[in-house]
């Protein structure tokens, strides 16, 4: 059950906007990581920005890190180390903090392993995709399947149990056997969770140009849907619970960073294009690495310009859109206490007919999706938008 | 004075120049500046640019000294060029005593360009000829002035050949206009009788009625009649229009202008009226006088509930302006309370329907138009039904009838049995076929309006490559074998998507409106059943798989702001579906039952 933060709780998300090499599916900005000059100036202004923003947050205590990307475990062990020490000094964190790294199965190896835990991680966000070698050249990855079997192994060595597997379905020319077969190999390895994401092209992704010339076709909505209700099967058939619309996890092990996100709470974001949410705004950094590095180190305009303003109904809406996300749902006088609205009255109409249509529940204080909504759960969200 | 005068209209097929003519003729005798000038000028309404077309008449008096030295009032009556405002453009040619027949030098003579030519030769009218577009790399105009000649025996040495756009021979036709068209002979000294030949509501003024002088004279502050309806009002105003309105003290015998009397209605300055002095009052009135009456219908329906009187009050307002509109509210069980509304012909009932749109900023939903059918009933009683939901159950139906129009198409020769074949597959009655020239057929058939309304001209353009040309004409009312066809989403009858259909095409027609709606409906949240039925007889059906798919995979903090974006505009896309029970149905969706299966 998640938890209900307190105020002066918060998330830090750091950003790492390098990588080995583009995927073909992907739309965020990265940069491949070929200079140890820009990898340095990066991270020292990290440490910069950290040190700015640490005088606004006296108060704060961190209760979760997340350092995503981009590729965040393509940094050496020593950077990680540099990193976090520079966290450490600027920012309270909670003794029992969770501290997540996104890795690369190509990225990591026994040593970096033990910089990484040494550094103070204590969660590790694989993003393994598929066991298959023919899907991930077509996503192109810059691993194979045998890559990410030896790198769990080297997670599971490191004795580290709290590890994440990212899969994806959808894939052109992935078939239903072949997902369950992916999903059956993640199983056996044993993460303490694991994500399932539908693939979805932006439409400037390279995969999104060859599937619209057609050099590959998608396998289409009837069997991403079957993949969907397969994986939710199997994963719930061998101990995972789901807690959110792509995300599972053995019991206690439910990412406490993003369950912060999906609750509608504040966190902090460093590094280009890293977001933040904070007193009822969220800010965007620069996105392009170069004049994020300038904004910094020249001090004289912040590196972050503002993405949103809220007001109460519009935060409202964020956090049922959020909210809804999570299988648990929203606790409705919970809701009330924070936004002063009635969700219940307010959108009456709207709630009443998709519980009438079998999609919405209301069962224990709570309103939530039941599960055949969750693949077709915009149908019902875009009514909160506000 | 009246020899100084002279009343002319400008006819054409669409697109043959008219507008640009009179923009031209404008220019020439200095009414406009050339800053002023904009391109067609007389075409006052943006949906009329837009369109290219003329809806609304527009009178305005040049001036013009000729070769002869001497300066005379050139009145031109610009005439909308579109078959559903016939009857308009009637009344603007008995206001005048020539007109400008336009020919377009690469086209030649159309199925219009002879209705209207027709028309005025039936008014007694001098038709001056003119070629036009000869600038034109594909133009003809020995070859056309030849056509005119033999098929409207207009003299080939007589024709002006022009090019409107280029600015040739605009002189050569205000000499003929001058010279060829009589000048106007009306009794300055008997009973005013004045013919309205348009109309328009200003909103400070009131009605407007452009209006022709035949007999008498008529001044301000003049009390006058209306001779339809004996109703009596003070003039206000009188003026004339050069371009701009221009007031004058009196309007005698062969003048043309405006008169303004605080009417309140352009419904009580009925275009084709006579106005007359309430105190001597002429003993006739002109001839030719009709109450116009709408030949299609359909429902207009406001696409938010609460937007009902918002439209009511849009339609008062057109009204003002447009006699030949009808509406009266109408309620439907699929789409909400509305209006019934009543109009001449497509084209009106289009540009009524983007101007509440557009001008009124409703987003509304439109059923299929249909025609006036007439039932008799078992009882022996007769009963006109403008709406597919008003339609009598079939034990009380003795007969139906439907309202058949006298089509006139020109066609080059080798189309012949092409448009024949269309003719009889449309339920034509072969009536005629003529020889104008070797090579350009006239073929005349009697079709239903509903046909003729439903794909005839889009069918008719395409199989002809564009080369055929079609003009209509009231006939008269036939019995028919018509059934009413019912559309059903998930067993429920959706009213608004009935309509009326042959017998023997009721198969076809329903399987073309279930695999349209198939299109156009998104998938749903399941599947969804359409069906097509006479009565209890389901004769169509097709289903939309439910939609297995809609949903964020991935949604962070970081992204929250983006992905926002994409269900913001789910929920717009929302707004432009009519929710229908649980079925979100596309606005569009309810005329899509007159659109044809293009593929």
């Amino acid at each position: 059950m998640p938890v209900l933060y307190e105020t002066n709780d918060r998330g830090l998300y750091i950003h790492i906007p390098f990588c080995l090499k583009k995927c073909s599916y992907c739309d965020f900005y990265s940069l491949p990581a070929v200079s140890t000059v820009l990898v340095n100036r990066y991270i020292k202004a990290l440490q910069k920005e950290l040190e700015i923003k640490a005088a606004s947050l006296k108060d704060t205590r961190m209760k979760t890190v997340y350092a995503g990307g981009g590729t965040p475990s393509i940094l050496s062990g020593e950077e990680l180390k540099i990193l976090m020490a520079v966290v450490r000094k600027h920012l309270e964190i909670e003794e029992a903090a969770e501290i997540s790294l996104e890795a690369n199965p190509a990225t990591l190896n026994a040593d970096k392993l033990k910089s990484i835990r040494e550094a103070g991680f204590n969660r590790i966000s694989l993003g393994v995709q598929s066991f298959q070698d023919d899907e991930l050249f077509v996503l192109g990855r810059s691993h194979n399947s045998v890559d990410a079997l030896k790198t769990i192994k080297l997670i599971q060595d490191s004795g580290l149990s709290n590890y994440n597997i990212d899969l994806i379905y959808g894939i052109p020319g992935q078939t239903i056997s072949k997902w369950e077969e992916s999903l059956g190999i993640a199983i056996e390895a044993k993460p303490a969770h694991l994500s399932m994401y539908l693939l979805q092209l932006d439409e400037s992704t390279p995969l999104a140009d060859d599937i619209r010339k057609d050099r590959f076709q998608l396998p289409g909505e009837e069997i991403e849907a079957q993949m969907y209700d397969i994986g939710m099967d199997m994963l719930k058939n061998r101990g995972f619970r789901q807690y959110e619309i792509s995300n599972f996890a053995r019991p206690g092990y439910e990412c406490r960073h993003n369950l912060l996100y999906w609750e509608a709470m504040e966190y902090i974001g460093i590094g280009a294009g890293a977001v933040s949410f904070t007193d009822q705004r969220r800010y965007i950094n620069k996105k392009d690495l170069i004049q994020y590095l300038w904004a910094i180190e020249n001090g004289r305009e912040s590196p972050a310009e503002e993405l949103e303003e809220m007001d109460q109904k519009e935060l409202a809406a964020d956090a049922i859109i959020l909210g809804l996300r999570l299988c648990d749902g929203i606790n409705l006088e919970q809701f009330r206490l924070r936004f002063d609205i009635k969700i219940m009255d307010y959108y009456k109409d709207i709630i009443e007919d998709y519980i009438d249509r079998g999609l919405l529940n209301i069962s224990n204080g709570r309103l939530s999706f039941s599960r055949k909504a969750y693949f077709v759960s915009n149908q019902v969200l875009c009514h909160f938008i506000a | 004075m009246q020899d100084r005068i002279r009343n002319f209209s400008i006819i054409a097929h669409i697109d043959h120049g008219k507008s640009t003519l009179a923009d031209r003729l404008l220019q020439f005798t200095g009414a406009l500046t050339e800053r002023e000038m904009r391109e067609q000028y007389l075409d006052k309404m943006d949906l009329e640019r837009e369109k290219g077309i003329t809806i609304k008449l527009q009178p305005v008096r040049l001036k013009y000294r000729a070769r002869d030295g001497k300066e005379y009032i050139l009145n031109l009556i610009d005439t909308p060029g579109h078959v559903d405002f016939s009857y308009e453009v009637s009344r603007s040619l008995a206001a005048c005593e020539g007109a400008l027949l336009i020919v377009d030098a690469s086209q030649g003579i159309e199925a219009q360009t002879l209705a209207n030519v027709y028309m005025a030769m039936e008014l007694n009218l001098e038709i001056i000829g003119v070629v036009n577009k000869i600038d034109l790399p594909g133009a003809e105009p020995e070859k056309v002035k030849q056509e005119m000649e033999d098929v409207l025996g207009i003299e080939n040495s007589e024709i002006i050949p022009i090019s409107a756009k280029m600015g040739l021979g605009i002189e050569e036709v205000l000499e003929a206009i001058v010279k060829k068209i009589p000048a106007p002979v009306g009794d300055e000294e008997g009973p005013l009788q004045a013919l309205i030949f348009d109309s328009y509501f200003d909103s400070y003024k009131g009605a407007i009625s452009y209006i022709r002088v035949v007999a008498g004279e008529v001044r301000k502050g003049d009390l006058i009649k209306m001779m339809s309806s004996g109703k009596q009002y003070e003039v206000t105003e009188i003026g004339v229009i050069n371009p701009y309105m221009s007031e004058v003290q009196t309007l005698k015998a062969g003048e043309v202008g405006y008169l303004s009397a605080g009417i309140k209605n352009v419904i009580d300055t009925r275009v084709g009226d006579t106005i007359t002095g309430a105190r001597s009052p002429a003993p006739r009135a002109l001839p030719g006088y009709q109450e116009v009456k709408p030949m299609v219908y359909c429902g207009l329906y406001p696409l938010e509930n609460n937007d009902f009187e918002k439209l009511r009050d849009a339609l008062d307002k057109l009204k003002l302006n447009d006699a030949s509109l009808f509406y009266e509210p109408e309620s439907s069980d699929a789409l909400g309370f509305g209006f019934r509304c009543g109009f001449l012909g497509l084209l009106h009932l289009e540009i009524v329907r983007e101007r509440l749109e557009r001008e009124y900023d409703l987003s509304l939903m439109a059923t299929a138009p249909v025609v006036v059918y007439r039932i008799l009933l078992t009882d022996g009683s007769e009963k006109d039904v403008q709406n597919p939901t008003h339609w009598p159950p079939a034990q009380k139906i003795q007969a139906v009838m439907e309202p058949y129009y006298r089509a006139t198409i020109m066609v080059p020769q080798e189309y012949v049995g092409t448009i024949m074949e269309l003719c009889q597959e449309k339920r034509g009655a072969y009536l005629n076929m003529e020889y104008l020239t070797a090579q350009r057929v006239i073929i005349t058939y009697k079709l239903p309006l509903a046909e003729i309304l439903y794909d005839f001209f889009d069918l008719m353009k395409s199989r002809t490559r564009g080369y055929a040309s079609l003009d209509y004409e009231l006939s008269d009312y036939e019995i028919s074998d018509l059934v009413k066809l019912d559309v059903m989403l998930n067993g429920e009858v959706i009213d608004a998507l009935s309509f009326i259909t042959h017998r023997d095409n009721s198969y076809q027609r329903a399987r073309s409106i279930t695999q349209r709606l198939r299109k156009i409906i998104p998938r749903q949240m399941y599947e969804v059943v359409i069906q097509a039925a006479i009565g209890s007889k389901v004769i169509a059906r097709e289903n939309i798989k439910a939609m297995r798919k809609d949903v964020l995979a991935k949604c962070y903090g970081g992204d929250i702001t983006r992905k926002k974006k994409l269900l913001e505009k789910q929920k717009e896309g929302k707004k432009r579906m009519k929710q229908i029970g649980r079925i979100e149905v596309p606005k569009d969706a309810f005329m899509s039952v007159m659109d044809i299966e293009k593929d």
